[in-house]
């Protein structure tokens, strides 16, 4: 493209120092077509819309249900160039059984114990069998705390951009991780019901695999809309993604 | 001392023993269950690392701890 000249002498030139100057004709570049949003740019800004409301929603410490694209989480099966987009538990309201009963476990002794005893059903055993009974009954009420949270902080569900894990663990002895890859993904459906999901907003994510793969199933996750609309996002890329011809 | 007045004392003193064996067995149980719950705990932090790992694995460490102190107490008080 030519370099437009302005010539100081020029009468044209105001005080503001505009001049009116000609634009040679090869310096205009005429398109053919109005600028238009192609479908490529729509996805752009519908993933970034995603990304952000996903940001948005995602808890900042390690006890949270949902987070986005967690710091300093890490999945040890994760592959070379795997990322970690969304890391799920069940919603934190769905811990409220078991908190409500280590708070009854917790008390039982202030109650039942001095009924018992005032009663004469308790056998008289001294101060250490009693200290010691005591002690025994709130570290086991600990203990089921404990596990209680255990289960909740590692029975996790976790969206990477190659795969879906399932992490499960239910009792002390038994853990179990299956996965899929998101291209045998063949749908996805979020499902939400009862009162307590509604205005907690979660629910569970139904994904369903091609053959023979076992299908999975996000359990009284939060935002499972989100959740699910994230993961066909990423099986449509994975659809969309053009094979490399063989040189 | 007659033997009336002995056997209730020795029949006593066996309840006693049977409370402290029980404990003793039921603490032992606990122990091995905490112990079994430490390693777990580490085979699950493999698989989802965290920075706050340590803090959970030092809360089972300390629940180890506990169930030692209290074999140690049930042996010793009960």
């Amino acid at each position: 493209m030519p370099r437009i000249k302005v010539d100081p002498s020029d009468k044209n030139v105001t005080d503001t120092g505009i001049a009116d100057s000609k634009i040679p004709s090869e310096a205009i570049v005429k398109s053919e077509s109005p600028l238009s949003i192609t479908d490529s740019d729509k996805n752009i800004t519908n993933d970034s819309e995603l990304d952000s409301e996903l940001g948005a929603k995602s808890g900042k410490s390690f006890l949270t249900a949902f987070v986005s694209h967690p710091l300093g989480i890490s999945f040890g099966q994760a592959e070379v160039g795997e990322d970690l987009i969304i890391l799920l538990r069940a919603h934190i309201v769905t811990n409220l059984p078991w908190v409500l009963g280590t708070l009854i476990l917790f008390l039982v002794p202030f109650v039942i114990f001095p009924i018992l005893a005032a009663s004469g059903a308790l056998p008289n055993l001294g101060m250490g069998t009693g200290l010691v009974i005591t002690i025994f009954w709130y570290l086991g009420v600990f203990t089921f705390a404990f596990l209680n949270l255990l289960y909740w902080l590692f029975n996790v569900y976790i969206v990477t951009n190659e795969r879906v894990v399932d992490v499960d663990w239910n009792s002390v002895i038994f853990r179990k991780v299956s996965s899929t890859q998101i291209a045998k993904i063949q749908d996805v459906n979020a499902a939400q019901a009862g009162v307590f999901a509604g205005i907690f907003d979660y629910g569970d994510v139904q994904i369903q695999t091609a053959g023979a793969e076992e299908n999975f199933e996000f359990k009284a996750v939060p935002h499972p809309q989100l959740v699910a609309k994230k993961i066909e996002e990423l099986t449509q890329k994975e659809e969309h993604k053009v094979p490399h011809a063989g040189l | 001392m007659t033997v009336d007045q002995i056997i209730p004392i020795f029949n006593f003193l066996q309840i006693g023993l049977l409370v402290k064996l029980f404990l003793v067995v039921l603490a032992v149980f606990y122990a091995v269950f905490v112990v079994v719950v430490y390693r777990q705990i580490g085979l699950m932090t493999q698989i989802l690392r965290s920075k706050d790992s340590v803090v959970i694995k030092s809360i089972a460490v300390l629940q180890i701890v506990a169930a030692g102190v209290l074999v140690f107490l049930i042996l010793l008080l009960a």
